[in-house]
């Protein structure tokens, strides 16, 4: 799994592509713990490519949202698709950690 | 009139097991057993103690002069039986599936009856000293708890190891219980010991099974987890027929008309969707947080009970080893027909006003 950090429109967007299981779940976390340490409140995630999530990613997902919603800010994930996109939704954890179409709309929040 | 000892005679005869169990549902960082569940369970507590102060009262009068005896050796095995009774249902209907959910709820029955033990030796002892209620509220009042939530733990430990006879399941919890009660009865002549034992001992036992339990719960949400989103991923995969779903179902194909066929996979789908439903659910208490309720539960129940029909009983016996039916499966099955329930009666209430 790999993660790309850009920003887009001053908002921190990590791009993860590939498969998030436990061991990459870590990885995922630690990049996001250090956006989080470097003055992130808010998070954008760009699932387009990832194909695989496993319960430890979904954990780290849970984990990084309430980090976020502790600091007051929120964590948003865009472009699902597959099975990962059926995974959150039936597992209803967008109830936590909003979905959006595209990472423009995830950028606005609408 | 009532002087302000009496009123700490009955605090102390209700209040400290009381504490108990609101710090043991406190330290249960999952928080699956309601309050509503912790009331019933004190309920069927006290319904307990009234039946053996009933049968003790017979006891009594059948056999005069033998009162010390039986407080050692009878009642300890009446009183536990009695107890039992509630904590085995609540863990043989699935209803509860972890060990720190039955200890809670044993804990709740013991609660029960202790606290209806101690309103009539109220009475009884009208006029004894506050160290009496000291030892009453703190030594045996917290003992009929911690025996009976070990006793429920243990079968709950069993169920889920399966290491012991199904038929033979709740004995040892059982026999642990009366033993335990027995040892405690036994010291009645020395009875600071057994309480500063009952108080000491018991949040140590206790602290150790809730982290176990937890580990134990949190390595099978993970694992379950895992093994639904890959059901899910075969069910979905352009190979559906070479993995081990789609070849099970294939083979079935002398016996079953497609159309059944089609159902069985549905029922798998389905049934892996109820179960990361719970999880999700599970994964966010997990966090902290509380999932809100799932309006789609019961039309996804009124499916399943579709497909089962059409499946048949034959079917179901042909898919079942594709179907994981643990104690765990069964009890998550159980806590989202509960959703789906109270989720109906709310709708109802709303549609009424």
């Amino acid at each position: 799994m790999t993660i790309d950090c850009i920003q887009v429109e001053g908002k921190v967007v990590l791009h993860v592509v590939g498969r998030m299981d436990a061991e990459s779940a870590a990885q995922f976390e630690g990049q996001c713990d250090s956006c989080i340490s470097e003055g992130s409140t808010s998070l954008i995630v760009d699932l387009g490519d990832l194909s695989y999530v496993s319960s430890m990613g979904l954990r780290s997902f849970v984990g990084v949202a309430k980090k976020l919603k502790n600091k007051g800010g929120e964590l948003r994930i865009c472009r699902l698709t597959g099975l990962v996109r059926q995974v959150f939704e039936i597992t209803r954890l967008n109830q936590l950690v909003p979905m959006y179409d595209s990472v423009e709309s995830a950028v606005i929040g609408g | 009139m009532i002087h302000s000892v009496d009123v700490l005679r009955i605090a102390l005869a209700l209040v400290p097991v009381l504490l108990f169990l609101a710090a043991l549902r406190a330290l249960d960082s999952y928080k699956l057993i309601s309050v509503r569940t912790v009331l019933t369970a004190l309920a069927a507590g006290a319904l307990a103690a009234l039946l053996c102060f009933s049968f003790n009262s017979i006891i009594f009068r059948q056999f005069p002069g033998h009162e010390d005896q039986y407080a050692r050796f009878g009642a300890p095995v009446v009183e536990e039986l009695a107890k039992a009774v509630y904590w085995i249902f609540l863990i043989a209907t699935a209803r509860t599936a972890f060990m720190a959910d039955s200890a809670i709820c044993g804990f709740a029955v013991g609660a029960g009856f202790a606290l209806v033990e101690n309103i009539s030796y109220l009475h009884l002892l009208d006029g004894r000293g506050v160290g009496v209620w000291i030892l009453r509220g703190f030594g045996t009042a917290v003992m009929h708890g911690g025996v009976a939530a070990l006793g429920a733990t243990l079968s709950a430990y069993l169920l889920e190891s399966r290491s012991w006879p199904r038929a033979l399941l709740f004995a040892p919890g059982v026999v642990a219980a009366v033993v335990l009660h027995s040892s405690f009865n036994q010291s009645l002549q020395s009875p600071v010991a057994s309480t500063v034992a009952a108080v000491a001992g018991l949040p140590l036992i206790l602290g150790f099974v809730f982290y176990f339990s937890e580990q134990s719960l949190r390595e099978w949400l993970g694992g379950k987890l895992d093994s639904d989103i890959n059901i899910l991923s075969e069910i979905g995969s352009k190979e559906f027929q070479k993995t081990r779903v789609g070849a099970y179902l294939m083979a079935l194909q002398e016996s079953f008309s497609p159309t059944v066929r089609g159902d069985m996979l549905s029922l798998l789908q389905l049934t892996s969707e109820l179960s990361m439903r719970a999880k999700g659910d599970l994964l966010l208490r997990e966090a902290g947080l509380e999932a809100e309720p799932d309006p789609e539960l019961d039309s996804l129940f009124v499916e399943l009970k579709y497909l089962e029909k059409n499946i048949g009983p034959t079917g179901m016996l042909a898919i079942r080893p594709l179907l994981s039916q643990t104690p765990r499966d069964l009890w998550e099955m159980h806590r989202l027909a509960v959703g789906v329930r109270r989720h109906s009666v709310s709708a109802g209430r709303d549609s009424a006003t």
